[in-house]
């Protein structure tokens, strides 16, 4: 055969190979940082109450030391007056708690702030609460990667 | 020793004509040819299975032309017949090989509880039915059709 389809063949294997191994590269380092999502922390680092004490503002610090960026998508939080074990009454209504979404890229963190309505009737315990400094946030935060999502839980 | 040299750089250049040549010749091209495709055809399956890590341009039809490509590549890069049937056996055997340990290699590398082999069934069932359903299938159809161009233009 011609020395130029003999080249064309062997040009066509080693594009073929790049082609691969690029896409293979990036998908495998998604399918690795995947694997390790578990690295990804939530701090609580602020908790504080409107003026008129119905909506409660709480600071959460997460963390990212994935090599790909992930999104805060949707959270699931309530406080409690104590910390645990939790016995006291919910403060804060866990389905009125918004985060916004929020992508926080590889290897940083950043802070987010998460409002809750705080339940009625217990605006004064609310109060009480965070002026002590006894508030305690636990829930669950809805994280995105790529297509996939997962949850961590907030607080305890 | 330059016959030696020679037969190994005839096997990487001119892998058609070194599929006619002597033993050494021959074994070079089947194994550049072989393994190069099955390392190819594990890695676009892969990117074919696990789709939602996968780059924007990775689609599941250019990973499977991909496969199919490596398959057609086998016989039309080594001429002579009974080489290239071992090629595509050692390209089918090394894409095996490479694909599942593709799937294994993070349990270990990350130190990831496999409950004693029982977490990596699953993964495990995923890489076979892959396997046997789409990268055999794509690979062999690709190098048959070489096969049959090869006959066709005789």
């Amino acid at each position: 055969m011609s020395s130029l389809t003999r080249r064309l063949f062997l040009g066509t294997l080693l594009a073929v190979v790049v082609v691969s191994g690029t896409a293979f590269a990036v998908t495998y380092g998604g399918s690795l940082a995947w694997q390790q999502r578990d690295q990804v922390e939530v701090g609580v680092s602020s908790s504080d109450l409107s003026a008129d004490a119905t909506t409660m503002n709480v600071g959460l610090t997460v963390t990212n030391p994935l090599s790909r960026p992930i999104v805060v998508q949707s959270i699931s939080l309530t406080m409690f007056p104590d910390g645990p074990p939790y016995d006291g009454d919910k403060l804060v209504d866990p389905r009125t708690a918004t985060v916004p979404r929020t992508v926080i890229d590889a290897q940083s963190e950043q802070t987010v702030t998460v409002t809750g309505t705080v339940k009625d009737g217990q605006q004064s315990a609310a109060q009480t609460a965070v002026s002590e400094g006894t508030a305690s946030a636990s829930g669950t935060l809805t994280i995105g990667f790529s297509d996939r999502t997962y949850t961590i839980n907030v607080g305890n | 020793m330059s016959g030696t040299e020679n037969a190994i750089l005839s096997g990487l250049t001119r892998p058609r004509k070194a599929s006619y040549g002597g033993r050494l010749e021959r074994l070079v091209a089947v194994s550049f040819v072989g393994v190069l495709t099955g390392l190819t055809a594990a890695m676009a399956m892969y990117v074919f299975r696990i789709q939602d890590f996968a780059p924007g341009w990775g689609t599941e039809t250019l990973m499977a032309s991909l496969v199919f490509l490596s398959g057609l590549l086998v016989k039309l890069l080594l001429g002579e017949m009974r080489a290239s049937v071992t090629a595509i056996g050692v390209s089918i055997a090394i894409g095996t090989v490479c694909m599942l340990t593709f799937e294994i290699a993070p349990y270990y590398i990350l130190d990831i509880g496999t409950a004693g082999g029982y977490a990596l069934y699953i993964p495990l069932r995923d890489v076979i039915t892959f396997l046997l359903m789409f990268q055999i299938p794509l690979q062999f159809s690709g190098y048959l059709s070489a096969v049959v161009y090869d006959g066709f233009r005789a």
